[in-house]
């Protein structure tokens, strides 16, 4: 359909087409509905399932599900939003777990995985462009067939898309402590605005739509550097016995010149899950590329013997890059709801929050479970579960007051949420307070009716105070449920 | 019309969409609505704070069978399981399938095969002129596929058989499987076939059945002994036999110059775990470069073959897909175990310059008879 088309069509008064008529306009009658099957696929995530968050949200089921397929279609679908107010809920691999694309005032899911071509792969210049709807293994295996790699990606590549993981910030990934997150890859960023003015972005430029949570407007191009194929991985890990050792251990392997692609902790309850520990009860699987020179073996050992870490198996060690995709998510096969809350912290706090989360399993008799994954240099994706029946209200509530205070101390930590969407926009002005600023500014200028993605990041559903209360009362009742048997 | 009693076996799936882009009909269709994650969020749905299923759910619940969601799910949720427990509950309380799909089983039960125009008393014109024994404790189960479409496929295996000194006969009243009947969700019909086969093997005194088809091998063994209990004939599927004796030195090949990649078939496969058997008897073929896909084994492609009952487009675009992959590695030519799979792989590479061949007939042809009597 041609830009022309687009204009007659959605220039129509409501009174001759109806708002699905005019959508249907821009994207043809396939990929546009309104039915209630059609809208309950494309409102929901991975943080969309219990019962509490269909609560919590006010509209949660979309009006319309719109599959678009070009820049031009994007145009189309955002102008006859802007003129009629209805919100924009643009939706990638839908993988975030933060209720990053569903809707919580219905409006329009749009969805751009359809948008995944690879549209160049320049070797001489070492970059590649690509659409937004692009999946990670779809781009890796062009790219392997020109002897090159992306090199970063998120755990979830499975499912998430290239424009999905910019939106949610993409600073920590598989590969990213090796070659650096999505923000050192980005050579530039074509976006149509929630306003429709069509923008392309370089240089610094590009941080704004990094963390933007689609609440600015909608990426259409990407263009990344990409590097030389790696081949081979070798992979190596540790048991320990106490959460301090663990961690002392990381910290210093994290502060070695030679970066790992992939560095993870977890507890032996994730582990049993997916990869069972034979030796202590936590342990550290770390990853480099496999040039022999470039493998700090001698420093490893050194390090884990210091703080008695004990070298596992071959075997285990293989299995764990195997799973790198999967671990997070096998847990789940033995609970209804496997609740989280993601942290972005600094890798010398890690080992404070540990201790407090694992204390809270002992005074409130938690099913907790962890996992970190390095992110930067520095810097660790911590994610704290809990294994609960969402049915089980007061357990429900209790897990989830004690994942708030864990929050409010990783802010205290220095650190705060890894993942912003919905469900953690309540923390912004605590921990990313100059960043919500300069959010909210940049709202106003690229999205001054405020159709895009609305709720998320420069605004929330609800205050931190009364989700503060609730979370306390419940906590308390929770710890007393000890007491009585609950 | 309801699905409130499925809320304990939806209760796994975490919605992370990691099955989404290894399913051929969201690979097709690119609506999420078709994808197993999210067919698998409306169930959820509608099973526990929604009421009154839309006609549409069930609608797409039939799919390509391939299980490769299964195969990727991190939280090992049973999709196929709840596909069809899913199916079989919209239909219970009111839901109507297609009217296409309600011919076929109709055609099931009026003549024993699900594909129309087709009669049963054409069932066994395959095994007319084979001489074979009117009765036999071990009997080849043709199938549809291989009695009416390609008979060559049940001819190769008596032959093999015969070449082998077993003595294998067959159960002229056999009726379709009952595999379009489950995967419906028609238990009700399906159970009738079942019940009706059973009768026959008894009567015929089979306790080993030998099959080439992966499907009709994936449902007599996997589903029949949740109709009948006690059910205690041995399932047999021609690789397995084969690949046997390609272990113990008693089949050997003759040379066959070329490079080849293996298909796997979903139902042998996935379904059944049998990955290494068919493998085995190939890389025994002297001459033969084997070359494995980049899809191969729990993650191979599915060839699209089980849509052609559903939208015989779709079952080519997935086709022809899963030939590109074979054209990509730059080989003579696909061989594969099921008769689906044969049908449908060859078909879409008829313009490429790939053969694709099935494994039953390439044994017949450099199998060395010296070896193997006869």
């Amino acid at each position: 359909m041609s830009n022309t088309d687009i204009e007659t069509t959605i220039t129509q008064t409501p009174e001759k087409a109806t708002i699905i008529e005019m959508l249907k306009g821009v994207v043809g009658e396939e990929r546009v509905s309104d039915s209630e099957l059609e809208r309950v696929v494309y409102s929901g995530d991975p943080a969309v399932l219990p019962q509490y968050h269909y609560r919590w949200k006010r509209k949660y089921l979309a009006d319309y599900a719109v599959r678009v397929e070009s820049e031009e279609e994007i145009e189309g679908i955002l102008k006859i939003a802007r003129e009629h107010n209805i919100p924009v809920v643009p939706r990638g691999g839908a993988s975030s777990c933060m209720s990053s694309s569903s809707p919580s005032r219905g409006g329009i899911s749009l969805d751009l995985k359809p948008m995944n071509k690879i549209l160049e792969i320049n070797k001489k210049g070492m970059f590649v462009r690509v659409e937004p709807g692009v999946t990670f293994e779809g781009l890796a295996n062009s790219l392997d067939k020109e002897n090159l790699t992306l090199g970063i990606y998120p755990s979830s590549a499975k499912s998430a898309v290239i424009g999905g993981w910019i939106a949610c910030g993409g600073r920590g990934g598989i590969g990213t402590p090796f070659y650096g997150g999505l923000k050192d890859h980005i050579l530039s960023l074509s976006v149509i605005g929630g306003d429709g003015e069509v923008k392309l972005l370089e240089g610094d430029d590009i941080d704004i739509l990094l963390h933007s949570y689609g609440i600015l407007g909608v990426i259409f191009e990407i263009k990344l550097k990409v590097h030389e194929n790696v081949r081979e991985y070798k992979s190596f890990s540790y048991g320990f016995r106490t959460t301090d050792e663990l961690c002392n251990a990381m910290v210093e392997i994290t502060k070695l010149e030679v970066k790992p692609i992939y560095l993870k902790i977890a507890d032996d309850e994730l582990q049993k899950f997916s990869n069972p520990l034979e030796i202590g009860k936590y342990v550290l699987s770390v990853t480099y590329v496999d040039t022999p020179s470039d493998i700090p073996l001698e420093d490893l050992k050194s390090i884990t013997g210091k703080y008695d870490g004990v070298y596992i198996s071959d075997e285990f060690s293989k299995k764990e890059w195997d799973l790198r995709y999967d671990a997070e998510f096998n847990p789940k096969e033995h609970t209804e709801t496997l609740m989280f809350q993601e942290f972005w912290m600094p890798v010398e706090k890690v080992s404070k929050m540990l201790s407090k989360y694992e204390s809270y399993r002992r005074s409130h008799r938690i099913p907790a479970l962890w996992f970190g994954m390095l992110g930067s240099h520095n810097e660790m994706r911590l994610e704290l579960m809990a294994m609960i029946d969402a049915a089980q209200y007061l357990k429900f509530i209790s897990s989830k007051g004690i994942l708030h205070k864990m929050m409010k101390r990783a802010i205290k930590l220095g650190g705060g949420p890894y993942t912003i969407g919905l469900q953690n926009s309540i923390y912004m002005s605590r921990a990313y307070p100059a960043r919500l600023t300069e959010m909210q500014e940049a709202k106003k200028k690229w999205d001054p009716n405020g159709i895009m993605n609305p709720d998320r990041v420069t605004s929330c559903l609800t205050s931190f105070r009364r989700i503060d209360v609730l979370f306390l009362l419940a906590t308390a009742f929770r710890r007393l449920s000890k007491y009585v048997g609950g | 019309m309801n699905i409130d009693n499925l809320s304990e076996i939806l209760r796994n799936c975490g919605s992370c969409n990691y099955c989404r882009d290894t399913c051929p009909m969201y690979i097709e269709l690119k609506s999420e609505l078709d994808s197993p994650g999210g067919k698998l969020r409306a169930l959820r749905a509608y099973a526990t704070k929604m009421r009154n299923p839309p006609i549409e759910l069930l609608q797409r619940l039939y799919c390509a069978d391939c299980r490769r969601c299964e195969a990727i799910c991190p939280a090992g949720v049973p999709v196929t399981t709840i596909w069809h427990d899913a199916k079989k509950q919209l239909l219970k309380t009111g839901a109507e399938m297609t009217e296409s799909l309600q011919k076929v089983l109709d055609w099931i039960e009026k003549e024993g095969t699900p594909f129309i125009g087709y009669e049963s008393d054409d069932r066994t014109l395959w095994a007319e002129d084979l001489k074979l024994p009117p009765e036999s404790n071990t009997a080849i189960f043709s199938g549809c596929m291989g009695s009416f479409w390609y008979p060559d496929q049940p001819e190769t295996v008596v032959d093999m058989l015969h070449k082998l000194n077993v003595n294998a006969g067959y159960v002229p009243s056999e009726v379709c499987c009952g595999l379009f009947n489950y995967w419906a969700g028609d238990d009700e019909g399906f159970e009738k076939v079942v019940r009706k086969n059973y009768e026959m093997f008894k009567k015929a005194g089979v306790d080993h059945i030998v099959t080439g088809c992966g499907g009709c091998y994936g449902t007599l063994a996997e589903h029949y002994p949740h109709i009948i209990p006690d059910f205690d004939i041995k399932i047999l599927h021609t690789v397995e036999v084969l690949a046997d004796m390609v272990r113990n030195g008693v089949l050997t090949f003759e040379e066959l110059e070329g490079s080849y990649t293996y298909h796997d078939s979903c139902h042998l496969g996935r379904a059944l775990g049998i990955y290494e058997p068919p493998r085995e008897i190939i890389k025994a073929i002297p001459g033969l470069e084997f070359v494995e896909m980049k899809n191969s084994r729990e993650s191979s492609n599915c060839c699209g073959g089980f849509l052609s009952v559903l939208d015989p487009d779709l079952a080519e675009s997935v086709g022809r897909r899963r030939v590109a992959e074979a054209e990509e590695l730059g080989v003579d030519g696909i061989i594969t175990t099921c008769v689906s799979c044969y049908k449908n792989l060859s078909y879409n590479a008829r313009e490429t310059k790939l053969k694709v061949i099935q494994l039953d007939e390439l044994i017949l042809d450099k199998a060395r008879s010296s070896q193997v009597g006869g």
